[in-house]
């Protein structure tokens, strides 16, 4: 099976200049494989790496990998840096994403997009074909149009951050998107809305990983996979089940199965 | 010689004074030069003088003479008049000679503009190594008046610098801009040069009853000059006064105002920017003196410092006993961009008056890895996400100008390298 990414035993601890080593691990030996095309689902008590997985993935310089190895399209992921990693196709949706004071939000994401296409060899686009497609997808996920004039994220409420973070991605056009939970702290409308900016992107060639704590984001995105992610390793994999499962029978049952 | 040598102190200068060919009759009669035997030369041990050393002064054999270099000229001039700028009304001035043929704002009979190359020894009252060093020559002394009957209300000053003889020149214009009642008017000045100079200039700067003053400074000059200024500036009653400075030139800089709130219900306004990179230094000193009540102040200094670049800020607001309802505010933002990048900040306020609303504040940092983070994330190169941030931090500045001519051009300076 053609694998869009697959993480081998991967060891990584977050810098912490408050300990003696200056490291503390988190992550403690993840396997993962998504193979093209499929949308896999990460859940998980708090505190067991999720997020910490998807900075790793997106070269966040805090967390330093110690062990194991990531590919991501046959490439070695670790070695990229972040801006290298989105030129090659990998997005991730921010839990909370940063404001960026005097940073104009379209400014930015023209900034970004052209970066991208240059890196991938494409043109890059012209101010007035930027902001026709970028008034077209904010519109799309019911964006007031005064967002793209506003400074990045700031003032901006948690559900618009997150719809930001989806036109974002419409415009980068990656192939593999992480959303950490992208969900949380949105209304039952704004949930839809977003769910439905990640599914127009759905396409054989585009894979995802989800990290959420809610069944509800799955009734709207359908998942292949699920994988329960504890004590810094992936300890159970199923089907989309597995996640109405959790919901109503919490997580205890899979975590008396781990030793630390 | 002899007779320079009679003085106790300031035996530094001599030499600097020497090289500089004053004759022993100069030397006599200038007060100036006795200000400078008088007094030590100005070392670190001075609390002034603290974090900016003028020991280059005394290395470099600087020169009065210059030679004439149009071909130099046209080109900077080129380069600095773009569509923007070319229809302003402008002052052309290189190695402190007033270019009268390059210059669209002439010597007039109703004196709103004057040209004059006698001695001025008189020409305002601060006493400081640097101003004295600036009134020992005969060098321009440039007036400009802005008055209701006339229709002059924005002008823009090129100031040029150029090394094109064996020795470094030195030259020390004086400016004097007298806004006259109710009138509004706009000064830009650039400053620009290639090579090793030291321009050292001296202003004076007057605003009458309901004036208003809107000053960018620019210095875009080469990274081996050295550029000193003093300003004084004397505002009157209901008058507002907005200088911004942008600093990306010159190997050592000082900027050192004066500003002087006499009348009531005036506003003093007084920005910088300063992005420095390899070893320049740059240094922003500034006294504000609240001497009536019902004015305010605001002070915000931004530094930007890479490599081995060196800022300095000393502020200081003087809020006199009779200055009540005084609202002063003085702040200082550095941002270190390299290890070895530094900054001196000294934020001074010394308070008289007890209803007063004053505030300082200092804050040094480095960019915010998470924002750097967020915007490597979005495919953004780590040198272009950096310029973003740093643009961000510098637009806030910027974004405070009225004029959107000027603040185009502040934009490109800043991104031009």
């Amino acid at each position: 099976m053609n694998m869009i990414l697959e993480i081998k035993e991967l060891h990584a601890s977050v810098i912490d200049d408050t300990l003696k080593n200056g490291l503390k691990p988190i992550l403690k030996g993840v396997n993962l494989s998504i193979p093209v095309g499929e949308t896999h689902v990460i859940m998980g008590p708090n505190g067991s790496g999720k997020s910490s997985l998807s900075y790793v993935l997106s070269g966040h310089p805090s967390y330093k990998v110690t062990s194991g190895s990531v590919t991501f399209k046959n490439q070695n992921l670790l070695k990229m840096s972040p801006d290298e990693r989105a030129a090659a196709g990998l997005f991730l949706a921010f839990q909370s994403p940063v404001e960026l004071p005097g940073v104009n939000n379209a400014n930015f994401l023209r900034t970004a997009v052209n970066s991208v296409r240059k890196a991938r060899g494409e043109s890059e686009l012209d101010a007035v074909s930027f902001l026709k497609l970028a008034r077209q997808l904010a519109k799309n996920l019911s964006f007031p149009a005064d967002m793209l004039k506003r400074n990045v994220n700031v003032g901006f409420s948690g559900g618009e951050k997150k719809r930001n973070e989806v036109l974002q991605m419409s415009l980068l056009q990656p192939s593999f998107a992480i959303l950490d939970e992208t969900d949380s702290g949105l209304d039952i409308d704004a949930l839809r809305i977003v769910a439905e900016g990640v599914n127009s992107l759905q396409s054989p060639s585009f894979s995802s990983l989800i990290i959420t704590h809610h069944q509800r984001l799955l009734d709207y995105i359908k998942p292949d996979y699920i994988h329960i992610l504890a004590k810094g390793r992936i300890i159970f994999i199923g089907g989309p089940e597995l996640s109405l499962q959790l919901e109503k029978e919490g997580y205890a049952r899979f975590l008396g199965e781990v030793n630390e | 010689m002899s007779n320079v040598k009679e003085h106790q102190y300031g035996n530094e200068w001599i030499e600097i004074l020497e090289n500089l060919s004053f004759s022993e009759q100069e030397r006599k009669t200038s007060n100036a030069i006795r200000f400078l035997l008088a007094n030590s030369f100005p070392t670190r041990k001075t609390e002034e003088w603290k974090y900016s050393d003028l020991k280059w002064l005394k290395k470099i054999k600087f020169t009065q003479n210059s030679v004439f270099d149009e071909i130099f000229i046209q080109k900077a001039l080129d380069t600095i008049l773009t569509d923007d700028l070319k229809n302003v009304p402008r002052i052309v001035c290189y190695n402190g000679r007033y270019l009268k043929q390059f210059s669209t704002i002439q010597e007039n009979p109703n004196f709103f503009m004057l040209v004059d190359y006698s001695k001025n020894e008189s020409f305002i009252n601060l006493k400081n190594a640097l101003v004295a060093l600036n009134k020992i020559f005969d060098n321009l002394t440039i007036t400009v008046k802005f008055s209701s009957k006339n229709d002059m209300k924005s002008i823009l000053c090129i100031n040029l610098g150029n090394a094109n003889t064996s020795r470094p020149c030195v030259f020390s214009p004086k400016y004097h801009f007298h806004i006259l009642d109710n009138v509004q008017a706009t000064i830009l000045e650039i400053n620009y040069g290639e090579g090793v100079y030291f321009s050292n200039s001296v202003y004076d700067i007057k605003l009458d009853h309901k004036a208003q003053l809107n000053y960018t400074y620019i210095n875009k000059a080469s990274k081996k000059s050295y550029y000193c200024t003093n300003t004084l500036i004397e505002l009157s009653d209901h008058t507002k006064y907005k200088q911004f400075q942008l600093i990306k030139g010159s190997l050592f800089s000082r900027y050192e105002t004066n500003i002087h709130l006499k009348g009531e219900w005036s506003q003093a306004e007084f920005d910088a920017v300063q992005i420095l990179s390899d070893h320049q230094h740059a240094d922003i000193t500034s006294q504000v003196i609240h001497d009536v009540p019902h004015c305010q102040s605001h002070q915000n200094v931004k530094n930007i410092l890479s490599d081995f670049s060196h800022g300095v800020f000393q502020g200081k607001v003087y809020v006199n006993r009779l200055a009540q309802k005084t609202n002063a505010q003085q702040q200082n933002q550095a941002l270190l961009l390299s290890d070895h990048a530094e900054i001196n900040t000294k934020p001074e306020l010394e308070i008289y008056a007890d209803d007063v609303k004053c505030s300082h504040g200092a804050a040094i940092g480095a960019l915010d890895q998470e924002q750097l983070f967020f915007l490597m994330s979005r495919g953004i190169p780590y040198e272009l996400a950096q310029k973003m941030l740093i643009n961000a931090f510098i637009n806030e500045s910027i974004e405070k100008i009225d004029d959107s001519i000027i603040q185009n051009l502040l934009h490109q300076s800043i991104m031009a390298k």
